[in-house]
Parts: C-alpha cells; sequence; structure tokens
C-alpha cells in the first residue's frame, strides 16, 4: 500500500534538481531564529530559539503515566527472555513476567517526542518501522495522516547502505526513523536499526524487555507487542510531528 | 558524505563532531539532526559496547492477598475474566472482597472459601440474567417462558 523505497526514490529525484536543497536544509532553522530579532524587533514578538526551551512543543502534556498504564504499556515479556541492558528500565517481576517501570518510560517517551518534534520543525524526513503484521496498517495509516513514511514489510539488504546503486538516483534518506518495534521477529533485531546508526540517522525506539537497546539514539522501554500499547505511540508521534510542523508553517509564514 | 560505518564504534554524534572539528565535513553540511542532538542529548549514549548495568536482583512484585487469591485458584476459582471489557472487576476481586466481608463477619476460617464462592456465584448469576427491553413483546414472553439450559431434554 505504502512503499517507502519508491517515496526515497522520489525524493531522490527532487533533491537531484534542486541541489542547493540539502545544504540550506540542514541550517534553515538556526538561520532564520539568528536573524529574527534584527529584521522585527518591533513588529513581530520576539521568536525565542526553540533550542533553548526545554519543551518548546509542550510534548509533556500529550500523555499521563495513567495513559501508558490503560494502554497495557507496563507489560514486558518473560523473565527468561530478559536482554541484560534492560534491566534498568524495570520496576519487578509479576509471577514470572516483567513488569517496566511507567515512570521511567515516561521520560524516555518525553525525550523521545520532543526529539520527533523539532526533527518535524525542521523540515526533516521521518520513517516510522514495524515488522509485526498485526500492526503494519496502524503504522502505515498513521505515516500517511501527518504527511510522513513507513516501512514495515522486508527490509532488503542495502536500502539504506546502498541506496544510490538500488533506486539509481541520489537519494535522500529520512532524518530519523521511529521504530514501533525493533525486532524481526523473536530472534533477531532489525536490520534498519544498524544501517541508521552506520549511516548517521538518529532512531526512536520502542524497546521491550527481549530487546537491545544500546544502538537506538533514543530508545523507550515499553511493551511493543499489544495492538493498543502500538496505538498510543502512534496516537503521540503524530502529535509531536503535527505539533512540530504546525510551528514551522508559523515560522515560515512569519518570515515571508 | 564522508562518514565512518562503522556503528560499533563511538555514537552518530561524536562520529559526526570528530569529521566537523578535523574539518572533514563543513558546518553547512552537518546533519539536520546534529544541533538538536547536542541540546536534548539522550539519558544514555547510545554506544553499542557500552557497560553492562550492574546485575541487580529483579524485585518480586506480590501483594498482602495473594495468599488468599491461591486458595481461590488451586480449588478452580476465580477464571472469566473479560478481556473485551477492562473497566469491570475480575472474578477474582470479587470474592477478595467478599472474602474480607466475610471474615469482617465472623464468618469460621475454613468455611470461608465456600462462602465467598457461593455468593459470588449467585451475584453473577443475577448479573447475567438479561432484562427484555420490552417486557410485553413476543419474543420477550417466548424467551422468558423458554428452559434454555434443559432444552434437549426430554
Amino acid at each position: 500500500m505504502f512503499s517507502s523505497a519508491n517515496l526515497l526514490l522520489i525524493l531522490g529525484n527532487s533533491i537531484k534538481n534542486s541541489g542547493l536543497y540539502l545544504r540550506t536544509n540542514s541550517t534553515v532553522a538556526q538561520t532564520v531564529t539568528q536573524k529574527e530579532p534584527e529584521n522585527t524587533q518591533e513588529t513581530v514578538p520576539k521568536r525565542n530559539n526553540p533550542l533553548k526551551h526545554p519543551d518548546y512543543f509542550r510534548v509533556h502534556n500529550l500523555f499521563t503515566v495513567k495513559d501508558l498504564f490503560d494502554a497495557r504499556v507496563h507489560f514486558g515479556h518473560k523473565e527468561g527472555s530478559l536482554d541484560e541492558y534492560m534491566t534498568p528500565y524495570l520496576y519487578g517481576s509479576r509471577l514470572g513476567h516483567l513488569i517496566f517501570d511507567l515512570d521511567i518510560t515516561a521520560d524516555y517517551l518525553r525525550k523521545a517526542l520532543n526529539f520527533t518534534a523539532h526533527i518535524a520543525y525542521r523540515g526533516g524526513i521521518i520513517c516510522f518501522f514495524n515488522r509485526n503484521a498485526l500492526n503494519a496498517h496502524l503504522v502505515e495509516k498513521t505515516a500517511q495522516e501527518c504527511g510522513e513514511y513507513a516501512h514495515t514489510r522486508f527490509w532488503r539488504g542495502g536500502i539504506f547502505t546502498n541506496a544510490d546503486h538500488q533506486f539509481g538516483a541520489i537519494t535522500r534518506l529520512p532524518d530519523l526513523c521511529i521504530f514501533l518495534n525493533t525486532q524481526n521477529n523473536i530472534l533477531s533485531q532489525h536490520t534498519a536499526v544498524r544501517d541508521s546508526a552506520k549511516m548517521l540517522i538518529p532512531t526512536i525506539g520502542i524497546v521491550d524487555t527481549n530487546c537491545n537497546p544500546n544502538l537506538v539514539t533514543y530508545p523507550v522501554p515499553g511493551n511493543d507487542d499489544t495492538p493498543c500499547a502500538i496505538e498510543l505511540y502512534c496516537k503521540l508521534f503524530k502529535a509531536a510531528i503535527l505539533r512540530g510542523k504546525e510551528e514551522r508553517m508559523k515560522l515560515l509564514q512569519e518570515s515571508e | 558524505m564522508a562518514t565512518s560505518r562503522l556503528e560499533r564504534i563511538g555514537t552518530i554524534f561524536t562520529r559526526v563532531e570528530g569529521l566537523l572539528t578535523r574539518g572533514a565535513m563543513k558546518p553547512d553540511d552537518r546533519p539536520l539532526w546534529f544541533d538538536v542532538y547536542r541540546a536534548f542529548p539522550p539519558n544514555e549514549e547510545p554506544r553499542f559496547a557500552r557497560p553492562k548495568p550492574e546485575v541487580k536482583k529483579i524485585r518480586q512484585i506480590l501483594y498482602k492477598e495473594d495468599a488468599i487469591r491461591s486458595k481461590f485458584h488451586s480449588e478452580g476459582h476465580g477464571l472469566g475474566i473479560n478481556m473485551l471489557n477492562p473497566s469491570g472487576e475480575t472474578q477474582t476481586k470479587r470474592l477478595l472482597q467478599q472474602y474480607e466481608k466475610l471474615k469482617s463477619e465472623g464468618v469460621p476460617e475454613n468455611e470461608l472459601i465456600e462462602k465467598s464462592v457461593a455468593a459470588v456465584s449467585v451475584e453473577r448469576q443475577l448479573a447475567s440474567k438479561t432484562i427484555p427491553k420490552n417486557p410485553d413483546s413476543v419474543t420477550a414472553q417466548v424467551l422468558g417462558s423458554a428452559d434454555i439450559k434443559n432444552i434437549f431434554k426430554e
């Protein structure tokens, strides 16, 4: 339904036609915010630098710990499949089933949402990933609704690392990858986690108790299987992206 | 873009920072996320080879009423959770409430389990009885007189 490969290719072509885009893109937010006070000191109220504000997009009010609990984010896998690196995020074990500490999860999730909003604000491309067939449609729909991209199918090796050759054109890779689960199946990690790290793309990942969080830039410890949990994550990331884009539109309109 | 693809060395941030400080990457060409990462770094560095967290014993989550709960479960009660409607109380919770209530009334210890099971099952039967919306209709009258449980008996 929604192939990211083709979309990336289209993007690659459009970049090729406007060679300057990438360069201006990387610094657009900063140059504008620096110029702002000089140009419009009296007419428009001074716009603060979003990076100076601890929570410029107010992502902290998107959810509460109770929402996480109701969406069953605290449920982990059984003790036997625990990854050692996930122990600091645990609250305990209820008769063999691991339970996440939702206060820790909330902190990590807010960091991830803030980062997402900032990337959207700067006009970055965001790509959602998910390899659970049960949630694939939901993830693709979310990506479409916020005007971003999704990849929920089999990952052909080299989509990131050999992109120019595979698509036959210079390809712009996403600026942020959001993994709603970081595993291909119960045994192996999604190759895109490694490839994103190789290609210097930051990642946000929902890591369950059986996942390795090391290569994920902004890991969010939580349940990555239950549809209602995925629904909550999708809702939150969508809201963060839309807030970032909204601010971007305001900024562009002001500077016109 | 001149970058190292060795993802196990350092982090994405340190690799870009290295290129910038050494002049291999111009400041204008830095990735879009670089400033955001510098302003809001993650709680832990996303380093592949990071030291393992100290081994702590996983805390067991247990409750005071687990002893009573296990008594009900070992006798086969306490099943029947409606997962589609999580707002309702589970059967186990009702049994526990009934147990506490009977205990405070002074019912002897050996009869507590049996009596609370009986009370809850009566409660359940009352709750599961459907009340017809339109009691005068033919359907409601037929259904009311039908003995569904013994439908196959002569």
